[in-house]
């Protein structure tokens, strides 16, 4: 006679996730540099991010975060603030 | 989604085969099992235990049971194990940090109380070893549920890149000693209540003193191990062997008496912690502490009565004093 397992795993639940609806155009863009707080995380986005502003042709700033413990997940209140206020993210991630 | 198998050897290896095992065989989860153990707490089996925000992830009664039932738990175990999940699924413990770290620390569920006795626990011989089912059922039945309800798996959400035994199944039932008071009750639980407390840890650093009969050199045997471990956790638990406790309470130590001396003589300057090489933000001349505050300095006593062999349990290094993870103590609750 067959025997019938119960899944022990967890699926997560469904979300629908909307991009920010403010697509990259040719005026004054803003960056959000996020680091996640392992060590050399912000010098590396900072070089990426002058990379890329060296072959943008119009004017983009940066605006850094650090995250509170490098073993926590970003704030509300910073993640808040990047989708009212930047363009695009670059995320450091990882050692 | 209903998993049908033949027999069970091939649910054995059919749990293999989709993920669900830690690399030891497991009990198949069938659903009888799973509702007699959800019947020993008197639980609906989508009674919401916990949740993980991050993940998306709700963790539900029936799933618990599935993980313990796979185990090898008794179900006498399972508020024990119910406990020990909602312990890790506290926001303070922070579930996700150390499951995905590169540390690879695992939870320690330290066991305070009478169900140590009544569920036949192991606090004495090669406590922290194999061969009592109560210690490591109730240690992999949490591990499975981190694997398969948080997802954490390795080259997955868990990227340690050593990690320890403590991943299959870690757990130290506390010893109650006359005289003595408890961690448990120093933690706030009636010495006539049970309680499970977890704790995101290293692997246990051994303390093998079998020279010094009195406290001054015992305890900086303690102290020097102490002092190769990382200085990150809110919390390190000092588990001391019944030799070792002996020395100290002859002598009139008390548990502050050793806790103080452990607090003043591991302090080290940030100099001699960077060295180490686990710290990169200290200033050198900077006096650091094992732990923020000496009630970090946990004492659980435990062991076999031969031997004069202590341990160190430090944090996982990611607990950034406390911010990145602290221990949770919760209620063992039976119906």
């Amino acid at each position: 006679m067959p025997i019938t397992l119960v899944d022990p795993t967890v699926a997560a639940a469904e979300t629908v996730l909307r991009p920010a609806l403010r697509p990259l155009g040719t005026g004054h863009t803003i960056a959000a540099l996020v680091s996640n707080g392992k060590p050399n995380s912000d010098v590396i986005l900072r070089g990426v991010f002058e990379q890329l502003r060296s072959r943008l042709d119009h004017p983009v700033e940066a605006l850094e975060f650090n995250k509170e413990s490098a073993s926590r997940v970003l704030s509300d209140e910073m993640t808040d603030l990047i989708v009212r206020r930047c363009h695009f993210a670059l995320v450091g991630v990882g050692d | 989604m209903a998993h049908l198998v033949e027999s069970e050897i091939d649910a054995i290896a059919y749990a293999y085969d989709r993920g669900w095992s830690d690399g030891l065989p497991v009990v198949p989860p069938t659903r009888d099992r799973i509702d007699r153990m959800l019947a020993a707490c008197g639980l609906e089996a989508g009674r919401e235990i916990g949740r993980v925000p991050e993940r998306k992830l709700t963790i539900t009664a029936e799933r618990v049971a599935a993980n313990a039932v796979m185990a090898g738990c008794t179900n006498a175990l399972f508020p024990v194990v119910l406990a020990a999940v909602e312990a890790v699924l506290d926001p303070a413990y922070n579930i996700v940090g150390p499951s995905a770290s590169t540390g690879g620390a695992a939870p320690l569920v330290i066991v305070h109380g009478p169900v140590v006795a009544e569920l036949g626990f192991n606090a004495e011989t090669a406590v922290l070893g194999a061969g009592n089912r109560s210690n490591l059922t109730l240690g992999r039945a949490l591990n499975l549920v981190i694997r398969n309800g948080i997802g954490s798996v390795p080259g997955d959400l868990d990227r340690a890149t050593v990690a320890h035994a403590g991943r299959i199944a870690y757990c130290l039932p506390e010893a109650s000693c006359d005289g003595w008071l408890t961690l448990g009750e120093e933690r706030g639980v009636p010495a006539d209540r049970s309680a499970v407390t977890v704790f995101a840890a290293e692997a246990p650093h051994s303390v093998a003193d079998h020279v010094n009969d009195e406290p001054e050199g015992l305890i900086d045997s303690f102290v020097r191990v102490a002092r190769t471990t990382n200085y990150a956790g809110a919390v390190t638990v000092f588990v001391i062997c019944p030799e070792h406790r002996s020395i100290f309470g002859k002598a009139g130590w008390t548990r502050e008496t050793i806790r103080s001396a452990l607090f003043e003589r591991t302090a080290a300057t940030g100099r001699e912690i960077h060295a180490t090489g686990r710290h990169d933000d200290l200033r050198p001349d900077e006096r650091v502490t094992l732990t923020p505050d000496r009630e970090g300095l946990w004492i659980v006593f435990a062991g076999g009565s031969a031997g004069g062999h202590s341990a160190i349990i430090p944090s996982w290094l990611g607990a950034g004093r406390g911010v990145g993870s602290r221990p949770v103590t919760r209620p063992v609750s039976r119906s």
